[in-house]
């Protein structure tokens, strides 16, 4: 009775369930072998041998054997094609028509016939920059641009607008501003509206021609066009008078000849040429009824003087 | 003093060499635990970081632990190469995993040996008038080296003061004027055969050793404050198999020795005492071990735990004052023995005689109480110094000899044996030195 009444005081360190040894897990000790691994693997440059160049070497290794080997690549290429197939074969991907929203119908038709496209065609087998450039290649067009956008291939072009008639060998052509032919005509009356030019080279002068045409421009229907001489020098032919130009500074020289116009007439003097080469005097060459006038004039004015 | 003179420049030049590598660790070599820390070393300057409260802290980084139980070692002393070879390399594996890092150098220390210090004295004329270089190599090569024996080596010698004419305490006389110049000088030998034992185990792990110290000279580094370092202090390193004191001043160990007493004599006390085996009363000592027994301890009882057991009945329990009972004696042997020690060396003679408690033993309850009346007054735990990146667990008192080496490294106070041993002390080594001098100058 005592005993228990001594133990009911007493506290017990631990809860009543007894106390349970576990054998302790043996402790794992690394052999000298894998210590001398672990220092190994811990160095850096084991490390980055075996992590970054071992791969990097096998990876190299097995990309040129498939290369090399036929099978394999025969294989990938294969593949490639099985995919790229499938793409194709999408009906989104394919083009149902060709759609040109300007330039006039004949050159519609032109431009169909020179893209040669089987419709209905897959975009991927389109190559639409060659085709650009196909287009691009006719001679009435400048730019052009092709799209393909749900289903429709647009190609917006941008027309060569004729801006002179060149008459050269016996033909006559369109030529655009930068002297480029768009067409050829049978006659030059077909468009009379536009200025003419005429002779070998004419249009690799353009630019020259055009200002030129801008200086005469007040003149109007008296000139009757530009004639490129020996490829380096215009000629301007109005009507009863023909102006030489030097073949540098040809509109400047022009320009000249247009202030003189102002003030003296010098082109409603009879002479046949006026020739502007020598910068530094003008030469008339005056026609007959103008040469008979002049010596009378002259044996006049002597006759008096003597 | 010429070997002497060597070896000590050779630990230095080797230890210079693993810091400037960037990574290095310590090993302390106990007879419980064996504790790797692996630092790093940032190359930038203490004073830059901040969060720095004593000058050594900032310069490296832990930045791996690993401690395992310690195998083959009693007495701080190796019983058994194979063991302890085996358990070094777990701890440096577990410690290396850590760190991401392969170690190649490592300080060790270690509290066996049987450590026996030694005060040496040298004097020279200073050569002219002024206090150089020169002249302080030549006055630590002219210490007279005491016979301490074949079968000894000298571990740790350091000036700990120069006295120059009648000043003395000064600790650094280059530049001073005077015309005799003595320094007093402190040696720790240790028995060569467990240092060599140690060595070996540590090069069998493919480890090269970059140095070497008494484990109470490195706690003393991680634990006692600056202060106290300067003025005066005893460290008691209480460990498993042994005990490690020291004793510093001027911020130099002046005295270093050992008790061969620790913590598992307790633990093999408990064994005996309670018929326990060795690692149930392990347990048992730390969990509900102390020293001071109260009128409530009689009534705590503990529950042993009884491998035989079959029934629910068959339990077995201890009360606490029971288990005190059988602890303290031992403790205060091993107090007493610290106490001995401490008489013989002279420690009442410091300014100040702070004593600091530290290692895995000074955990148990009460010591304290226990220490303050067997040593007299002054006596606190120590626990080693706040180190960046290192874990919270091996931060103890029982970490305190493994963070002190760290330190160690990282800010070591040997400098002296940087000054040129004066060629006339270097006996054949003159024709060797006319060499160099004949390199350096054509």
């Amino acid at each position: 009775m005592t005993l228990v009444a001594e133990r009911r005081d007493m506290v017990v360190a631990h809860d009543l369930a007894p106390v349970v040894v576990k054998p302790k897990p043996k402790e794992r000790v690394q052999g000298k072998l894998g210590y001398k691994w672990d220092r190994l693997w811990l160095t850096y440059w084991f490390r980055a041998l075996v992590q970054v160049w071992m791969p990097l070497l096998a990876l190299l290794l097995a990309v040129y054997g498939g290369w090399q080997s036929p099978a394999v690549s025969g294989w990938v290429a294969a593949q490639y094609q099985a995919v790229r197939d499938t793409v194709a074969a999408r009906p989104e991907l394919t083009v149902e028509r060709v759609d040109i929203p300007v330039g006039s119908p004949d050159l519609q038709r032109q431009i169909l016939g020179i893209m040669a496209l089987e419709l209905p065609v897959s975009v991927l087998d389109a190559d639409l920059a060659a085709l650009r450039e196909t287009v691009e290649g006719l001679a009435a067009i400048k730019s052009a641009s092709v799209r393909f956008e749900q289903g429709v291939l647009a190609v917006t072009i941008v027309e060569r607008m004729p801006a002179m008639v060149w008459r050269n060998l016996n033909r006559i052509y369109l030529l655009d501003e930068d002297g480029v032919r768009v067409a050829e005509v049978p006659r030059r009356m077909v468009r009379a509206d536009l200025s003419l030019v005429v002779g070998q080279g004419a249009d690799e002068a353009m630019l020259e021609a055009r200002e030129i045409f801008s200086v005469v421009a007040p003149l109007g229907r008296r000139v009757l066009g530009l004639v490129r001489m020996g490829e380096r020098r215009w000629d301007v032919v109005l009507k009863n008078t023909v102006v030489m130009l030097p073949a540098e500074n040809g509109p400047d020289a022009m320009r000249r000849v247009m202030q003189m116009q102002a003030e003296r007439k010098v082109l409603d003097v009879d002479a046949t040429i006026i020739d502007m080469r020598d910068e530094n005097r003008v030469i008339l060459r005056l026609n007959e009824d103008a040469q008979i006038a002049m010596q009378a004039a002259r044996a006049r004015l002597n006759g008096e003087g003597v | 003093m010429n070997d002497l003179f060597e070896t000590q420049r050779e630990m230095r030049h080797r230890r210079a060499a693993a810091v400037k590598r960037g990574v290095m660790a310590v090993l302390d070599v106990g007879s419980y635990k064996i504790s790797c820390i692996v630092m790093q070393f940032s190359g930038e300057d203490a004073a830059d970081t901040p969060d720095v409260t004593m000058p050594q802290m900032g310069s490296f980084r832990v930045v791996g632990v690993g401690t395992v139980r310690s195998k083959g070692v009693k007495f701080g002393e190796i019983v058994d190469m194979s063991e302890t070879e085996r358990a070094i390399r777990s701890a440096v594996a577990k410690a290396q995993k850590m760190a991401g890092l392969r170690v190649d150098h490592v300080m060790v220390s270690l509290a066996g040996g049987r450590p026996r210090s030694y005060g040496l004295t040298g004097e020279v004329e200073v050569e002219q008038g002024e206090v150089t270089e020169r002249d302080i190599g030549r006055v630590l090569a002219s210490c007279e080296v005491p016979p301490f024996g074949q079968e000894r080596e000298a571990i740790h010698a350091l000036p700990v003061n120069f006295n120059l004419d009648h000043k003395s305490g000064l600790s650094d006389p280059r530049g001073q004027v005077g015309a005799k110049l003595s320094v007093d000088m402190h040696m720790l030998t240790l028995a060569d055969a467990p240092v060599y034992d140690l060595l070996e185990c540590v090069q069998r792990c493919d480890l090269e050793v970059a140095g070497l110290s008494f484990s109470g000279f490195a706690s003393g580094v991680s634990t006692l404050m600056e202060n106290e370092q300067q003025l005066g202090a005893a460290i008691v390193d209480l460990g498993g198999g042994s005990t490690a004191i020291s004793v510093f001043m001027r911020k130099h160990m002046i005295y270093g020795d050992a008790v061969r007493l620790g913590g598992d004599h307790i633990t093999n006390d408990i064994c005996q005492g309670l018929h326990l085996g060795y690692e149930d009363a392990e347990r048992i000592k730390t969990l509900h071990g102390g020293l001071l027994a109260t009128g409530s301890d009689s009534r705590v009882e503990i529950e042993v735990p009884n491998p035989m057991a079959q029934w629910e009945n068959d339990r077995r329990t201890v009360t606490r004052s029971e288990l005190i009972g059988v602890m303290r004696p031992r403790v205060e042997e091993i107090l007493e023995e610290v106490r001995a020690r401490l008489d013989a060396s002279g420690f009442d003679g410091l300014p100040s005689q702070r004593i600091v408690l530290t290692g895995g033993t000074s955990a148990i309850p009460g010591i304290e109480d226990l220490a303050n009346r067997i040593l007299g007054g002054k006596v606190r735990i120590g626990r080693p110094l706040r180190v960046q990146g290192l874990p919270q667990v091996s931060a103890g008192a029982g970490f305190s000899a493994a963070v002190g080496l760290a330190l160690h490294a990282s800010h070591p106070m040997d400098e002296c044996w940087d000054f040129e041993m004066p060629v006339d002390r270097m006996g054949t080594r003159r024709l060797k030195a006319a060499m160099r001098w004949f390199k350096q100058n054509w």
